[in-house]
């Protein structure tokens, strides 16, 4: 806290947005990036199959209900085990619509991951081991990015510190990962 | 800015003496600085922002351009400085 100049610059705003924006403007931004990376997926081929999972699917395209509504669980999943967790370890009072909102924004860096692929349907180009290189590549970097932003909103949200937010993070984001791969293999493969 | 603590022992530092810049009176004792006037300059601030803003959070984060959960972080700060101030 710095006394009366306490606006963030973009540096920090760009891995830290929710120490300047929270609450139902957030969430609807969240909700727009969640449904336009599903739409870009559809035409580049990325499929979203867990909560840190981006996929370039092959011959067999889901429909785009299929592709929407993987975003959407991805989100939910992880909102749910982080809003337990966290509701369980702060000391503090806390707005499910911080967590639900912040994390819906934390998934904006897939837009950029349902991009990248579409470099390999440039012809001559999209098949070269370049190609798939800057694919992965972006796809890291996404990940990294989402990590860092969903990190964020869980302290911000919770205002936990130290070893425990740290660790009920990790451990957040673990079953959260787990849960949507069995959630994503096990049923909705099997239902579309 | 008023110091807190000793210089040179580090112990918290009470109000030793007080005058009156009209008259020059001084009155001399011992009295224990409050609560509010040990915390920082920054928390001071936010406490009088805060109650200017009826103490609504929502306000704050309004006047402060920071989201709602990070000004409710920031009095939390408050809170665990004030709680330590205490003990």
């Amino acid at each position: 806290m710095n006394g009366k100049n306490d606006t963030p610059g973009f540096d920090v705003l760009f891995f830290n947005p929710f120490l300047r924006f929270s609450g139902a403007p957030l969430l609807i931004t969240g909700l727009i990036a969640i449904i336009l990376a599903a739409i870009i997926g559809s035409f580049s081929d990325a499929q979203f199959n867990a909560v840190l999972n981006v996929q370039v699917i092959g011959l067999i395209k889901p429909p785009l209900y299929y592709l929407i509504t993987l975003n959407i669980l991805n989100w939910l999943i992880s909102t749910l085990f982080f809003l337990v967790l966290g509701g369980i370890l702060s000391k503090t009072k806390f707005r499910i619509i911080d967590i639900v909102s912040t994390q819906a924004f934390a998934r904006w860096p897939n837009i950029m991951a349902a991009l990248a692929p579409l470099i390999m349907k440039v012809p001559g180009f999209g098949t070269t081991i370049t190609a798939v290189y800057i694919v992965q590549c972006s796809a890291y970097l996404c990940l990294s990015l989402m990590v860092a932003l969903m990190y964020n909103s869980y302290k911000v949200s919770f205002d936990l510190k130290g070893g425990r937010l740290v660790a009920s993070f990790i451990i957040g984001l673990f079953l959260a990962q787990t849960v949507s791969l069995v959630l994503t293999y096990n049923i909705l493969q099997k239902i579309w | 800015m008023l110091p807190q603590k000793c210089p040179s022992c580090e112990n918290i530092l009470s109000v030793k003496r007080l005058s009156c810049e009209k008259c020059g009176t001084e009155v001399e004792g011992l009295y224990q600085m409050p609560v509010l006037a040990s915390l920082s300059n920054a928390h001071q601030e936010f406490i009088i922002q805060f109650i200017k803003a009826s103490g609504s959070l929502k306000e704050m984060a309004e006047i402060k351009k920071l989201s709602y959960p990070t000004v409710r972080n920031q009095l939390n700060e408050i809170i665990d400085a004030i709680k330590e101030k205490e003990k």
